[in-house]
C-alpha cells in the first residue's frame, strides 16, 4: 500500500487525525485528501462533524 | 506529505511514491469515491453509524478489493470497510503497491481502555505496504 486516497476527514478533530496520518506518512504512505469529493461523501453517508 | 486536490487543481494530478507513478483523473477518482459510497450503503442497518466503503487499486488502476462494516456472521465482531477490503485482494498482488480509497480516514490503535480484538487499520495498512 503507497497511497491512500481518503474522501471524508474531520479538520476539527485536529489531534486526532494526525495521529493517524503522520503514522502513516512517516512510514511511507502517501496520504490524498480530493477536496472536492468531501462535501458528496458526507451528503450521501450522512457523516458528522465532531 | 499530505496532498489536498480541488477540482480546479488540472484535470490531471500526478501522484509520486517512490518509483511507483501514477496518473488519475478527477473523474475517474470521483467513479471510486462513488463506487464507495455504494459499498458503504451495502452495510447492515444495524451497524450503527459511520458506514464506511473501501477499494482497493492496481497499478494498472484496476479494482481488486472491495470491503464494506459488517459483522462477522454469527458474531457480534465488527470488521472494518479497510480490513474486508484487503483481506479480499488476491495473492499474486502481494507484492505490487497499491492504492485505497475509502470514504472515512483510516482508525488509529487506541491510547488505553479495551484493546480491540484486530489491529488497527493504520497498522494493517502499513503491514500490507509492499
Amino acid at each position: 500500500m503507497t497511497q491512500v486516497i481518503i474522501g471524508f476527514f474531520d479538520s476539527s478533530s485536529v489531534v486526532y487525525n494526525r495521529i493517524g496520518q503522520d503514522h502513516l506518512e512517516q512510514n511511507g504512505v502517501e496520504v490524498i485528501h480530493p477536496l472536492f469529493l468531501k462535501k458528496m461523501v458526507r451528503r450521501e453517508l450522512g457523516y458528522r462533524i465532531n | 506529505m499530505t496532498r489536498f486536490l480541488n477540482e480546479d487543481s488540472g484535470k490531471l494530478f500526478k501522484l509520486f511514491s517512490g518509483a511507483y507513478f501514477m496518473e488519475l483523473s478527477n473523474e475517474r477518482l470521483e467513479n471510486y469515491m462513488l463506487r464507495c459510497v455504494e459499498l458503504a450503503k451495502k452495510t447492515p442497518f444495524y451497524i450503527r453509524y459511520p458506514h464506511v466503503g473501501a477499494l482497493v487499486l492496481s497499478p494498472d488502476d484496476t479494482i481488486i478489493g472491495e470491503g464494506y462494516k459488517h459483522f462477522i456472521k454469527g458474531t457480534r465482531f465488527l470488521v472494518h470497510a479497510e480490513r474486508m477490503a484487503l483481506e479480499s485482494v488476491s495473492f499474486r498482488y502481494s507484492q505490487t503497491p497499491k492504492t485505497l480509497v475509502t470514504t472515512l480516514e483510516p482508525c488509529v490503535p487506541p491510547k488505553r481502555g479495551k484493546r480491540p480484538l484486530f489491529s488497527s487499520c493504520c497498522e494493517l495498512i502499513l503491514r500490507n505496504r509492499e
